[in-house]
C-alpha cells in the first residue's frame, strides 16, 4: 500500500553535497525560516546529502584536540532534534535509491526513507518546490 | 508582490550559469513581469559594484535584486561596496516571498 | 625566504558551516603549519575573504531551540596561524573583486602579492599544494 504523504506549503529538495558549498546550511536557514512563519516544510534528499542524517554519525562529530571539552553536534543530531522539535510541521525523506549506493541506508529514526520514484508523489503533495543543488 | 523569485547561490565563481540565470531574471523584468533576484552564498559577490554588468541591466529593467545579510557578514563584505541597488534582507524576509501564493520561486 | 614548509594555496571558500564545524581546512592546515615549522598559505579566489575583518559577523545560526555556535571562524584561524608564524598571502586581483574597500580590512600581518608574483616564488618551496 501507498504510503501516505503528509501535505506541506514548501518541499525543498536537497541535491547538493554537504561539505561542499554553504548550501546545506542555507537550507536549514530557510527552512527554520519557514517554519518560524508556521509553514509546512518537507525536506527531500539525494546523492550525498542522503549522509546528512545517516545514524553512524551519532550525536557527536569526532573530538576537536584544540578543543577538547566542547561538543559539536553531527549533522544528524542537529537535523533529529530539528525534527523532534517540529514534528507536525517539519518532515523528511532521504531517497532510498541515493542512500544505499552509498552505503548510507541506516539513517536516523525520524526520517522516511523512500523510493526514488515517489519525488513525483512528494511534489504534488507540496505547493511549491525548490530544488537546491546538483548531484 | 513579486511574480517570479530567482536566487542564485553560486555567484560569478562558480562559472557561466551564475551569469545565464541573471540573463534569465533580465528577460523576465524586460517582458514587465515583476521579478526578484535574491543573492546567497557565494552569489552575494555578484552584487559588487562592477562585478556583473547583466545584474545593472536587471535592475535597470525594473528587477528587485535583494543580498542575503548573512552571506554578507560571513564574507566580510561591506554594503557600501554594492550596487545601490541591493537590499540587504534577511532569510525570514525570503521566506514570505516564498510562502506568497503567485510568487513562482527558481533555486539556482 | 620561505623556510621548509609547503606552500599551501586555498580557493574553495565557505565549505558547509553546519555540517563542518570546527574540522574546516584552515583547522588541518594550523596543524601543518605547527609540523612543518612554518608553511605559506595562499588565500586564492573568494577565499581573500577569510583574510578580510568581519566584526558583525557571528558564527552561529539558530535551529529550533539550539544556538548552533561551534560554526568555522576563519577569521579567528588565520590570526591563530599568524600568531603561529604561518605566512599568509592574499592576491590583489582578488581583493579587487570584493570591492574597492575591502583592501582597508585585511587582517594585520596579511601579506599581499601582485597577480603572478607568488607563482613565480613557487619554484623556492619544496611543495606546492591546492586545498
Amino acid at each position: 500500500m501507498a504510503q501516505k504523504i503528509t501535505p506541506t506549503d514548501v518541499m525543498l529538495a536537497v541535491y547538493g553535497s554537504p561539505h561542499q558549498t554553504e548550501l546545506i546550511t542555507t537550507a536549514l536557514r530557510l527552512t527554520q525560516a519557514l517554519l518560524d512563519r508556521g509553514a509546512r516544510v518537507q525536506i527531500w534528499t539525494c546523492g550525498d546529502a542522503t549522509g546528512l542524517t545517516r545514524s553512524t554519525l551519532g550525536r557527536t562529530k569526532p573530538r576537536n584536540v584544540l578543543r577538547w571539552t566542547t561538543d559539536y553536534p553531527s549533522s544528524a543530531s542537529v537535523i533529529s532534534d530539528l525534527l523532534d522539535e517540529y514534528p507536525d510541521l517539519l518532515h523528511w525523506y532521504v531517497c532510498r535509491f541515493c542512500s544505499d549506493e552509498r552505503g548510507m541506508s541506516e539513517q536516523i529514526p525520524q526520517v522516511r526513507r523512500r523510493p526514488p520514484f515517489t519525488f513525483w508523489d512528494h511534489t504534488k503533495s507540496a505547493g511549491k518546490l525548490l530544488t537546491l543543488g546538483v548531484c | 508582490m513579486t511574480e517570479h523569485l530567482l536566487i542564485e547561490s553560486g555567484g560569478p565563481s562558480a562559472g557561466q550559469g551564475c551569469e545565464r540565470f541573471v540573463e534569465d531574471a533580465l528577460h523576465l523584468a524586460r517582458s514587465g513581469r515583476s521579478t526578484s533576484l535574491f543573492l546567497v552564498d557565494n552569489a552575494v559577490t555578484a552584487a559588487v559594484r562592477g562585478a556583473m554588468p547583466v545584474l545593472d541591466r536587471f535592475v535597470g529593467e525594473g528587477g528587485e535584486l535583494m543580498v542575503d545579510s548573512v552571506a554578507v557578514r560571513q564574507r566580510a563584505l561591506e554594503p557600501g561596496d554594492f550596487v545601490a541597488a541591493a537590499r540587504i534582507v534577511e532569510m525570514d524576509d525570503v521566506a514570505s516571498m516564498i510562502l506568497a501564493a503567485d510568487t513562482r520561486v527558481v533555486w539556482h | 625566504m620561505p623556510d621548509s614548509g609547503p606552500l599551501i594555496i586555498v580557493e574553495r571558500a565557505y565549505r558547509g558551516s553546519v555540517e563542518t564545524q570546527f574540522a574546516d581546512v584552515l583547522y588541518f592546515i594550523r596543524e601543518l603549519n605547527r609540523q612543518t615549522g612554518g608553511l605559506h598559505l595562499a588565500l586564492r579566489g573568494l577565499t581573500a575573504t577569510y583574510a578580510l575583518e568581519a566584526p558583525s559577523y557571528e558564527p552561529a545560526v539558530r535551529l529550533g531551540s539550539r544556538r548552533l555556535d561551534t560554526l568555522p571562524d576563519p577569521r579567528a584561524s588565520i590570526r591563530e596561524m599568524l600568531d603561529d608564524d604561518a605566512v599568509v598571502w592574499v592576491e590583489e586581483p582578488d581583493l579587487a573583486r570584493l570591492g574597492p574597500t575591502a583592501r582597508t580590512r585585511l587582517l594585520d600581518g596579511v601579506r599581499c602579492a601582485a597577480q603572478g608574483e607568488l607563482t613565480l616564488r613557487w619554484a623556492e618551496f619544496p611543495r606546492v599544494w591546492f586545498m
